[in-house]
């Protein structure tokens, strides 16, 4: 059962993180719908069609970005700087199910925050009688695209915590990389297919590189 | 004698080189403009556009930027100063393409598969109307209306009017969906309600919005379709009703004219201005007044058919062409200008009134390219992705030509590359010897692709273990014994 109790360990320690990232994904939700819960005025008219607005090509893509970030560098430092690493390998497990398990947790909270409230208000905003603005399932295209290029990003941290390279050397790269890649492959609604397929390489580049890092770093 | 280890993986190394190769360039264009902005004279920038005044004045306006001074003034085509005085009016010059086929299939620039356009409806109590079409080149768009309180879907607007649900493909009406500016294909109301924002949004009502119109708009919009028709469509009624009596109407824009820009006797309102349409055909444009409801021709002269110009009325009939024209192979712009009456009589033509030169040295961008990306692999996609467009422009030649020619020109700089990443393959090769790790012919071909990114990520993944001195003996023994050490309480 340890892959439940590691699970369980990682969803603790990112609770907070996916906490904030959550309030910051349901208030623009709530913006969209047009309860402005933060304006004072109350003013509670929404200007914005559903999925066609800079808000989610743009502004909650970044949100995520940041939470994919912040997550895989929490998973990563906080072992570092607590010294954990170490008690984790020389449990009787490979390391590369325990990165396995500690990814799909990772990945599966950012996913969770980011998807579920947009599927949500993409059902809402499609129901009749919700909004006086078109919905179309065509235009949500994008904003899962951006989701599935949050990925690199989250994988990309993972990988820059787990380095012992210098910060103002070579360990900021991957994240360089990771952020180059999302601009390119989630800015536009075209290609739709060469980019899916561009962030799945560039994933498994990068769990390959989480893999065979674990085995190289030195965690003492 | 030392050893060295790998600390990194080659997926690894890969990730690396690729950020490397990103922070390069950065690195590349940030140098570059900061030498520009700071070490080098600044240029003085100075461009020029055609003008003109409703009396028949042709001016060019000058404006001049730098970064410690800036002044904008006119001058005569013979290069006089000229003061505007208080009683001129400027003219507002018409704009209309000659060809929109070519025009829409290279103006592709929406980033989305499926585009939307919002207006206010024009019932008592609007409701909210959008335009729905895909933005490739050839698509069909249809109408929906949206009731601003409940929220509900009212009805479909399509070429056989109202419906319950979204029409056919066949029913909708047929547009160039890449013309991303809603002017070109629908006209609702005036010219100041169109905006320029890349997403439409839900129509709120406004306080200065004024609905009680007494022309066509009150009740109707005019759609130019693909085919060259102008429908008229009732929003009111559904009604669907074409314009014009013709199918080769090529663009349709509205815009404001002068009582001095109206041919003779043409109307006898005392308005200073009328709301006009003007619709381009291709050999004469013809123009509807919206509150006269009257309609005047003019023939293009034979010389701008199949040409996008800018059309000036003035005075006692006269009439200014204002023609862009340009040379992309030797980066030559030039605005030509024609002056001629309503019958298409060229009275007079000035070539080259303002020229512009912006060369494309494809020549000199290669090279400049090869030094903010000198890695064969990237360098050589760079090249036969970020220049096609222009070049295909530049040289008429079709994607596929375009590519294989930017590969013809790109072999030379990509031999060069080569050269530079084998030298660094054999300085790796003897490095890691000199190290005593083995390299891999997956890290030799790795060079090869990626050249001095690869190179040095590589290079920088070999660790040196520290020389085994009898002091680092000494102290490795103490730790190890560090732990026996401690006093047993």
């Amino acid at each position: 059962m340890w892959p439940i109790t590691l699970a369980y360990k990682e969803f603790r320690q990112l609770l907070p993180i996916q906490i904030v990232g959550l309030i910051l994904v349901l208030l623009t939700i709530f913006g969209m719908c047009g309860i402005n819960i933060l304006t004072i005025s109350g003013n509670s008219s929404t200007t914005e069609i559903p999925f066609y607005n800079d808000t989610t090509a743009q502004f909650l893509p970044a949100i995520g970005a940041m939470l994919a970030g912040i997550t895989g560098y929490w998973q990563t430092l906080s072992e570092s700087m607590r010294g954990t690493w170490l008690f984790l390998w020389h449990r009787p497990i490979a390391r590369s199910r325990m990165t396995l398990v500690k990814l799909s947790s990772g990945l599966g909270l950012i996913w969770c925050v980011t998807v579920f409230p947009m599927l949500f208000y993409a059902l809402w905003a499609g129901s009749q009688g919700s909004i006086a603005a078109p919905f179309l399932w065509e235009n949500t295209l994008m904003y899962w695209k951006s989701c599935f290029g949050l990925s690199m990003i989250y994988l990309s941290c993972y990988l820059s915590g787990l380095r012992r390279a210098r910060w103002y050397g070579t360990r900021l790269l991957p994240v360089l990389m990771a952020i180059s890649a999302f601009l390119l492959t989630t800015t536009t609604e075209y290609y739709a297919g060469l980019s899916l397929l561009l962030i799945l390489a560039i994933d498994v580049i990068l769990i390959a590189a989480i893999f065979t890092q674990c085995h190289l770093e030195d965690f003492s | 004698m030392s050893t060295a280890s790998k600390t990194t993986s080659f997926p690894t190394n890969i990730i690396l080189t690729a950020g490397l190769s990103i922070l390069y360039v950065v690195i590349a264009i940030w140098a570059y403009s900061l030498v520009t902005t700071y070490l080098l004279p600044q240029k003085e920038n100075h461009s020029q556009s055609v003008t003109a005044l409703v009396d028949g004045t042709v001016l060019i306006n000058h404006s001049i930027w730098h970064p410690n001074y800036s002044d904008s003034y006119y001058t005569t085509l013979e290069n006089e100063k000229y003061q505007i005085k208080q009683y001129e009016f400027f003219s507002n010059g018409i704009s209309l393409i000659g060809e929109p086929q070519y025009f829409y299939e290279n103006n592709q620039s929406s980033t989305r598969s499926i585009s939307i356009s919002s207006f206010l409806g024009k019932e008592q109590k609007p409701h909210n109307w959008y335009f729905i079409y895909n933005s490739k080149f050839h698509s069909t768009g249809y109408f929906v209306a949206y009731h601003r309180s409940s929220n509900q879907i009212i009805h479909y607007l399509g070429q056989k009017g109202f419906q319950n649900s979204v029409p056919v493909r066949e029913e909708q009406f047929p547009i160039y969906g890449s013309a991303i500016d809603l002017k070109s294909k629908i006209l609702i109301v005036d010219e100041n309600y169109y905006g320029w924002s890349t997403y439409a949004t839900i129509p709120q009502v406004t306080s200065n919005q004024n609905f009680q119109r007494d022309d066509l708009f009150r009740d109707s919009g005019l759609l130019l379709t693909r085919e060259g028709t102008v429908l008229k469509i009732n929003f009111l009624t559904g009604k669907v009703t074409p314009f014009l009596e013709r199918n080769d109407i090529l663009d349709m824009t509205l815009s404001r004219l002068r009582k001095d820009q109206f041919p003779e006797n043409w109307t006898t309102s005392d308005r200073d201005e009328e709301l006009v349409v003007s619709f381009r055909t291709p050999n004469a444009v013809l123009t509807y007044g919206l509150q006269t409801e009257k309609s005047f021709q003019v023939t293009i002269p034979e010389e701008l058919r199949t040409k996008d110009f800018t059309l000036h009325y003035f005075q006692e009939e006269e009439l200014l062409y204002e023609v862009g024209e340009r040379d992309p192979k030797v980066g030559k712009y030039t605005t030509d200008l024609y002056w001629s009456n309503y019958s298409g009589t060229i009275s007079q033509f000035n070539d080259d009134q303002i020229v512009r030169y912006y060369p494309q040295d494809f020549d000199s961008i290669k090279w400049m390219l090869a030094s903010i990306q000198p890695a064969p692999l990237t360098f050589l996609s760079f090249m036969l992705i970020a220049p096609v467009q222009e070049f295909k422009q530049a040289y008429e030649l079709s994607t596929t030509e375009a590519v294989m020619k930017l590969f013809q020109m790109s072999l030379p700089v990509v031999a060069l590359l080569l050269v530079i990443s084998i030298g660094l393959l054999f300085h790796y090769r003897s490095f890691a010897k000199h190290k005593n790790v083995n390299s891999h012919w997956w890290e030799y071909g790795f060079i090869l692709l990626m050249g001095p990114f690869a190179y040095l990520i590589l290079r920088w993944s070999l660790k040196s273990q520290p020389e085994l001195t009898p002091q680092t003996q000494r102290n490795n023994s103490i730790e190890i014994l560090r732990p026996l050490l401690k006093p047993v309480s």
